[in-house]
């Protein structure tokens, strides 16, 4: 599920493939070789994987499968990540709209340096990224003992686990906001404030709106992303079982313990998330596609034959 | 309201967008900001918005100093060239925007918004979304959305440009007609000098930050302070005169103002060439080479005219300039 882009390239070029006009008939072979490549590289990659969950998971039976999702420990990796996830996306939330915000619409010095240290986590391993966190404010750094010594645990806890994980994730929200403000410039704004729109007024009524499905659609992405990050959180969790795992932890842990249709069982509950995901972004960008180019195909059919009169 | 621009200047970065402009702009009148891209009239309709803030000199709304006041302050209207509506709004709320920033009562908004509305001419679309519009209808709810909280200013930036020639000539009268009932100071800026001509009572015409020439249109038109105002305003011949100080100087004849025969028919005749004949409508541009001359010549002439000379390409005539116009120190 970390590729859906990779997946939906594949699907494109097996659509287009099949779709190549009539004109092509010559090359009827070269059209069967890049749908077998297309097509092939999909089912080895991603559909087999995803059947062999299902298999294996499914392999002590049914009951066993359901008894697998209701353990404590696993109920208590699925409260972990559904909380770091309620806690990390309205924070990229809020920080996505400041950074689309600034960024899109001002011009600054030091702009094209902001916009790249936005990207850091993106360029940066996962595991490197827990492990600056568990170097900065763990038990043996200055700041981590001093929080100590004031009874706050957050490397090996769960504030350390948001913190990773909303390092990993702040990325998408931003990237997709500033993208979206800075395609919709700055004219209606300026309206906006001509008209005797205060900022929040302007920000509120005419930026937000504007950004919404943008905003969206990043929410989905960084919401996959926290529910599924595995390596920073894995550095700084500390793997406690009932306590500090997620619910990817949860699932290596119980693979450790030979635990296998359990293991499985718990890493389909990951696969679900990842389809939801997957309905949602195709839903979502949908709109957004729809939303980008104009005049709107939404509105388009349901238009009155526009009547050019001044 | 009267605006008065007093020394403005505008810079960014380097660049000089307005060096020194100095403008007065009376009650109820329709000033038109002329130039080409770049001259500095877009710069000079945000700095009047609040949208720039000038580097020296000062803006003055009825005589107080507006300078500094933020765009809400200056109770101004301003409608851009891409429409600038608000895609997420109806038709309606896009009008009804100004007066529900400022707090206004719903009432009044209605009765507002649909009296602007007629006044536009888009009663039957309240409820339309902006992309369900065209465009001369689009700039029609920019325009009544930019009236609609009564502004005492209404700035139109190229408020035609993206309207095709025909909805663009149909919107000229229309606006014009529009600021005969309201009587609104405004100001338009343009590119285009047939929207300057048709629709302003004066015409700033600007090139390089500054204005060259503010005046009633026929007057910008037939007495041109400088070559250059001369050469943006239409085709022009640059023709070899005596100047008034004994050397030779630049004269500057428009085409329609070249006549043409076969015969020498005053002083300043002289013989020049036929080399191409475009029929162009109800007139005709002949384009000719002179012996003395060191670019070529067009003349326009009416259908009359040319059929009485019968012109064919090659033949030789007398050209003779009907009006000279020469300006001292030309560039």
């Amino acid at each position: 599920m970390q590729s859906p882009d990779l997946v939906g390239a594949l699907a494109r070029a097996a659509v287009a493939a099949t779709a190549t006009p009539r004109t092509a008939r010559t090359h009827g072979f070269a059209r069967a070789v890049v749908l077998t490549v297309a097509l092939g590289f999909v089912g080895v990659v991603v559909v087999v994987p995803v059947l062999a969950v299902f298999a294996e998971a499914l392999r002590d039976g049914v009951p066993a499968y359901f008894h697998a999702m209701v353990e404590p420990d696993t109920l208590a990796a699925l409260r972990l990540t559904l909380l770091t996830a309620a806690v990390v996306v309205p924070m990229n939330v809020v920080f996505g709209l400041a950074a689309g915000w600034t960024i899109g619409k001002f011009e600054f010095r030091g702009k094209t340096l902001l916009t790249s240290l936005i990207e850091i986590p993106f360029a940066v391993s996962p595991v490197v990224s827990g492990l600056v966190f568990v170097l900065a404010i763990g038990p043996h750094s200055a700041l981590g003992g001093w929080l100590g010594a004031h009874g706050v645990r957050v490397v090996f806890a769960w504030p350390g686990i948001a913190l990773a994980t909303a390092f990993v994730t702040f990325a998408y929200v931003a990237r997709e906001v500033i993208t979206v403000m800075e395609a919709t410039g700055t004219e209606k704004e300026e309206a906006a404030i001509v008209l005797g729109a205060s900022g929040w007024q302007t920000f509120r009524r005419v930026t937000l709106p504007n950004v919404r499905w943008g905003l969206l659609y990043g929410v989905v992405l960084c919401n996959a992303r926290a529910m599924g990050e595995f390596g920073a959180v894995s550095v700084v969790s500390g793997h406690i079982r009932g306590a500090t795992n997620t619910l990817p932890l949860q699932v290596e842990q119980l693979y450790d313990d030979y635990r296998f249709s359990a293991a499985f069982a718990v890493a389909s509950m990951l696969v679900f998330s990842a389809v939801l995901t997957l309905l949602a972004r195709t839903v979502v960008g949908g709109f957004v596609r729809s939303l980008r180019s104009v005049p709107s195909p939404l509105h388009a059919d349901l238009a009155p034959h526009p009547r050019e009169t001044p | 309201m009267t605006l008065e621009v007093r020394s403005v200047a505008k810079r960014f970065g380097s660049y000089v967008a307005l060096s020194d402009v100095s403008l007065r702009i009376e009650q109820g009148e329709l000033v038109s900001l002329l130039g080409p891209s770049g001259c500095g009239k877009t710069t000079l309709l945000r700095v009047l918005a609040g949208l720039e803030t000038a580097d020296a000199g000062t803006v003055l709304f009825d005589g107080a100093d507006v300078t500094h006041a933020p765009p809400a302050a200056r109770l101004v209207g301003l409608v851009f060239q891409h429409y600038a509506l608000f895609e997420h709004m109806s038709v309606f709320e896009n009008v009804a925007f100004g007066l529900r920033v400022r707090g206004a009562a719903p009432e009044r908004i209605r009765a507002r918004v649909r009296e602007l509305l007629e006044r536009v001419r888009l009663e039957g679309f309240a409820r339309h979304a902006p992309s369900q519009l065209s465009g001369g209808q689009r700039q029609r709810v920019a325009l009544a959305r930019a009236l609609a909280a009564e502004p005492k200013v209404l700035l139109l930036d190229e408020p035609f440009g993206a309207l095709d020639a025909r909805v663009r000539q149909e919107l000229r009268a229309w606006l014009r007609r529009l600021h005969d009932e309201t009587h609104v100071t405004t100001v338009l800026v343009t590119h285009d000098r047939e929207d300057a001509f048709e629709v302003a009572d004066r015409v700033a015409v600007m090139n390089a930050g500054a204005v060259e020439q503010i005046g009633p249109p026929a007057e910008v038109f037939r007495k041109p302070s400088t070559a250059w105002v001369m050469r943006f305003l239409g085709d022009v011949n640059e023709l070899t005169v005596a100047g008034r100080s004994g050397s030779d100087a630049i004269g500057y004849v428009r085409p329609h103002e070249l006549d043409v025969s076969r015969a020498a028919a005053d002083v300043r005749s002289f013989g020049a060439r036929v080399t191409r004949i475009l029929p162009a409508g109800s007139w005709v541009r002949v384009e000719l080479d002179a012996d003395q001359t060191a670019h070529p010549l067009v003349a326009e002439l009416d259908e009359r005219r040319f059929e009485e000379l019968a012109l064919r390409r090659g033949d030789s005539v007398f050209v003779s300039p009907r009006r000279v116009h020469t300006f001292e120190a030309t560039p």
